[in-house]
């Protein structure tokens, strides 16, 4: 038999070539093939076998260094000629850093809110089992209401017959509420009340008191450490007595940590629910739509779409309902902060300044595409030599790519330092704390990391492809194979102004929409009107307040009411009048209001009168509706009739002419007013125009000797339908605003770069053209002409983009502002401006030039 | 000049001495002369891949033969700039060793 010749084992040489040096991998493994035969020869081939893996392994530090050390000599080279090239083209370079770094820059804002607000209740160790329950009706006429609020004996009944619900607490906060200890007193605590079980469901850190047994007593409460520090100072708050309203007191039982910034529940103590009925704890069993939430805590893998089933079924025993169909839902914990039920929330607004923050940087993008690749013919000439000395193109990628990577390091730098800058500002537009010491958490920081290096990634694969492709031969024939039709180019700067467009055309939308809700007739008066929220010390002495407030000239009327009519949300369907169709379910929104609540707020009574001390009837049977009410019942002359609301006789006394009281996203739907004077949380002011500042100081002087304790919180009317109501809009308005500034500019600067490198391109042509009789004007046209036609096909393409945006920005709205095809040219002519004044400022620049110096180095 | 580690001494001076026939296994071999000790083919290789970056040794590959089973072998040979760099040396180490001598000494007087 003849003898084989003693071969590597196949792994071995597998595993060779993967480490092994690439450049000297042939030769290393003959070496090793030769000294394996000879071992072979001399031992066997068992021994040689395990011989050749023993002297793998103890080359492997070897190989190593050799190709970590030829990767950082090359490294070192890289990086000098990165750092020459950015000194070299000063323009490009600052155009480049600065655009990027602008985009970075927005993008890590967004990413720090965004984070931030997905980072919401993830304290609660059980989050992944805790759920709020709530309602959805189903009218007879077809339509659905969503109600947050739940009811009474919602939470005891889940507790008792559904064996998947393993704990169930209400809970709601109450505000106003004044808490005494010795001569402390305060009303501004938000005051939460909860079931006992509370504690068990939401993992709120315990400094003090055993979390099951905090709110057994009836009379206990659990306070935040900023709290106890507050009416304590640094006593021991165990134990001690606060006075609750001046009526009874309440032992504190525990002390908690304070509630996180990230936490959807915001309080400052939590007292027992049942507290509310004090003294005698009667509670509520009824089944009326009630302010309070309901949260359980499942039992671990239940199905939630049958648990929903089951909880519907389940209340429709207990509640009977007459007239509508209720069923039931769950809202996971993980989604109540951002998903609202009736969808949208708050995962719109991050959605839509995420994809604002993109296009920005998408746009910082382009220009470093843009610019990299039309310079390519200054890179060629290194790039031919490289590739004559053996630089394969894999190399020639990587170098650009880490070129790109390096830039994209620098831009964070400075993105970072915008950060500093401009932090405070942006937390006043979204309401956040941030800091910048939130770079030292982890996921902060890898994720900045993170977006800068794909931000590098995707600005330098093209570049990186198309410099690295560039053929040495072409070059050796002097550049004339570099030049290309450059239609890629065109194609980005078409699409990087059509984004600016459609962001100038849909800020302005949302820009006009919020002008038209805040300056539309609402039905009444809203300038000058002073909403102020009152404690129960205010309540108590309303009758004196008001008094001495009327006794100022600047103030021309006081009233009060339950609700603001900025968002009326309750409805009452326990309503009746003679002819009323006996199968209809029909709702009317409704609020309990004071005397002169529509002289203060300037409301038409169009019909009949308003409330009057004169009639003292009044505060029990009368009621005014508006005029949708009227139509709904389908009264010719409505004033006379009868009316029960909420099974009370009385007769209707007046109508008022239709009025806003909810947000203009929804119509005007029937209303009807009662007289309660008592029942009432908010008053209204009017105050006379001129003077505010000094009328205000007068209103604040009075409160505080009715309100000792309270900080005299006035807002104006309009003040909290933009802070409060419309919130979302100023916010977009005002971020998408900035950001679209940004845009513009980086575009400007983008098209800047290009135009003054074509310019300089052009430098002899424009010579010769002169020298030959063109005029100044024929060069600047030559020169303007292509970005002209860019940026009207860039308006082209937009206008549709912005027409949809724009449908679909005011679709939720009922009340929307005009536009007109006026908005979108506008905008495409600004755009179009400024482009043409940055390109033209370039070409008249190289228009002047004169033609003895551009020609005479021939 | 650069100053050399002594593993990059040996392998210069293993290059001198075998002239034409230096690749990587005689090299080896002659090592193990000087030293009594094989190193492994990554811990040569190193050396003699920086020492080629230095400029002080250049390589030619030899056509395939029959003796090294057809496959084409990585020579390697010092460049003026080595042969100068271990003239250097020499000198250097012969200034360090001058004079050497083992002096007479016993452990008890030293203590």
């Amino acid at each position: 038999m003849k003898k084989e010749k003693p071969r590597i084992p196949g792994l071995a040489v597998g595993f060779l070539k993967r480490i092994l040096p690439k450049e000297d991998s042939v030769y290393l493994s003959q070496n090793f093939k030769e000294l394996y035969e000879y071992r072979v020869k001399t031992g066997g081939r068992f021994k040689a076998g395990i011989w050749i893996w023993g002297e793998i392994l103890k080359s492997l530090p070897g190989f190593l260094y050799s190709a970590l050390y030829w990767r950082f000599m090359m490294f070192k080279n890289y990086f000098v000629i990165s750092i020459r090239n950015i000194r070299k083209h000063t323009l490009h370079s600052i155009i480049n850093i600065a655009g990027m770094s602008m985009g970075l820059f927005v993008c890590l804002l967004i990413f720090l809110w965004v984070q931030n607000e997905f980072g919401f209740d993830r304290f609660h160790a059980k989050r992944d089992d805790i759920a709020q329950v709530y309602s959805e009706i189903l009218y007879s006429n077809g339509s659905t209401q969503v109600f947050m609020g739940s009811y009474y004996p919602l939470a005891k009944i889940l507790k008792q017959e559904c064996p998947e619900v393993r704990e169930a607490v209400r809970y709601e906060t109450a505000n106003g509420i004044s808490l005494r200890y010795k001569e402390k007193q305060f009303t501004n605590d938000t005051v939460g009340l909860a079931d006992p079980a509370f504690f068990n469901i939401f993992s709120f850190s315990f400094i003090k008191g055993d979390p099951e047994m905090v709110l057994q007593n009836n009379y206990s409460v659990v306070l935040t450490e900023k709290m106890a520090r507050k009416y304590f100072g640094n006593d021991e708050p165990m134990g001690k007595t606060l006075t609750l309203n001046n009526t009874m007191g309440i032992q504190v039982t525990g002390v908690i940590e304070d509630v996180p910034s990230q936490s959807s529940l915001q309080f400052d103590c939590v007292a027992p629910y049942v507290l509310k009925y004090a003294p005698d704890f009667k509670e509520p069993e009824h089944w009326g739509g009630n302010p309070l939430a309901t949260y359980i805590l499942l039992q671990k893998n239940s199905d939630s779409s049958q648990l929903e089933q089951k909880i519907t079924s389940i209340v429709d025993k207990h509640a009977q309902w007459e007239t509508a169909e209720v069923s039931f839902h769950l809202h996971p914990l993980k989604k109540i902060h951002l998903y609202s039920p009736q969808g949208g929330g708050l995962i719109q607004s991050l959605l839509i300044f995420s994809a604002i923050a993109l296009f920005v940087l998408f746009i910082a993008i382009i220009n470093f595409v843009n610019l990299s690749t039309a310079k390519a013919a200054t890179r060629a000439k290194e790039v031919g030599v490289r590739k004559v000395v053996g630089a394969r193109r894999t190399e020639l990628i990587r170098q650009f790519m880490g070129e790109s990577l390096m830039i994209s390091l620098i831009t964070l730098i400075i993105a970072v330092l915008l950060m500093a800058v401009f932090l405070p500002a942006f937390n006043q537009f979204v309401g956040k704390q941030f800091s910048l010491y939130l770079l030292f958490k982890p996921e902060v920081a890898l994720g900045f990391l993170g977006i800068a290096l794909i931000t590098g990634f995707l600005a330098g694969v093209y570049p990186a492809l198309y410099l690295s492709n560039i053929q040495p031969r072409s070059i050796m024939k002097g550049f004339a194979g570099v030049r290309t039709k450059g239609s890629l180019r065109k194609i980005l700067v078409v699409a990087q102004f059509s984004l600016s467009v459609i962001m100038i055309i849909s800020t302005v939308v949302v820009f006009k929409q919020l002008n038209y809700m805040m300056s539309t007739d609402l039905g009444f008066d809203r300038e000058n009107l002073i909403v102020l929220p009152m404690s129960q010390s205010i309540q108590d002495g309303f009758e004196p307040l008001r008094n001495e407030l009327l006794s100022d000239p600047q103030i021309e009327s006081v009233t009060k009411s339950l609700q603001g009519p900025w968002h009326i949300g309750s409805t009452v369907s326990a309503v009746d009048w003679d002819g009323k169709p006996a199968d209809e379910t029909v709702h009317m929104h409704w609020d309990y209001v004071g005397y002169d609540y529509f002289s203060t707020f300037k409301m038409d009574i169009i019909e009949g009168r308003a409330f009057s001390r004169e009639y003292p009837t009044d505060l029990k049977e009368a009621y005014i509706v508006n005029e949708e009410a009227v139509k709904l019942m389908g009264m010719e002359s409505p004033v006379g009739k009868r009316l029960s609301v909420f099974q009370n006789q009385g007769q209707i006394i007046g109508v008022v002419r239709n009025f806003h009281f909810q947000p203009l996203y929804h119509e005007i739907k029937p209303f009807v007013f009662m007289l309660r004077p008592d029942s009432s949380s908010l008053a209204f002011i009017r105050i006379r125009p001129g003077n505010i500042s000094v009328t205000l100081g007068n209103i604040r002087t009075i409160l505080a000797k009715y309100n000792p304790g309270s900080k005299g919180d006035l807002l104006f009317f309009n003040d909290i339908l933009s802070r409060y109501i419309y919130t979302s809009e100023e916010q977009t308005g005002k971020i998408a605003g900035y950001f679209t500034l940004l845009a513009v500019f980086i575009s400007c600067i983008g098209l800047f770069g290009l135009a003054a490198f074509m310019a300089e391109q052009r430098t002899k042509e424009i010579g010769i053209r002169k020298i030959v009789g063109a005029s100044m004007k024929n060069v600047v046209f030559m020169l303007t002409r292509d970005f002209t036609k860019w940026i009207l096909l860039s308006n082209i393409i937009a206008w549709p983009v912005a027409y949809l945006i724009m449908k679909n920005i005011l679709e939720k709205y009922t009340y929307r502002t005009h536009i007109g095809a006026e908005l979108f040219v506008l905008s495409g002519l600004a755009a179009f401006v400024v482009a043409l004044l940055t390109v033209s400022f370039l070409a008249f620049k190289a228009a002047r030039a004169n033609p003895a110096d551009s020609l005479k180095y021939e | 000049m650069k100053t050399f580690t002594k593993k990059e001494e040996q392998v210069l001076l293993a290059i001198y001495h075998l002239k034409d026939e230096a690749y990587l296994i005689p090299i080896r071999e002659m090592i193990k002369k000087f030293t009594g000790k094989y190193y492994s083919v990554g811990t040569i290789y190193a050396p003699l891949n920086r020492l080629h970056s230095y400029g002080y040794l250049k390589t030619c590959v030899e056509k395939p033969d029959s003796s090294s089973g057809g496959k084409p072998i990585k020579y390697y040979r010092l460049t003026r700039d080595g042969l100068a760099a271990l003239k250097a040396l020499k000198r250097q180490n012969e200034l360090m060793w001058k004079d050497f001598k083992v002096p007479a000494f016993s452990d008890k007087n030293s203590s």
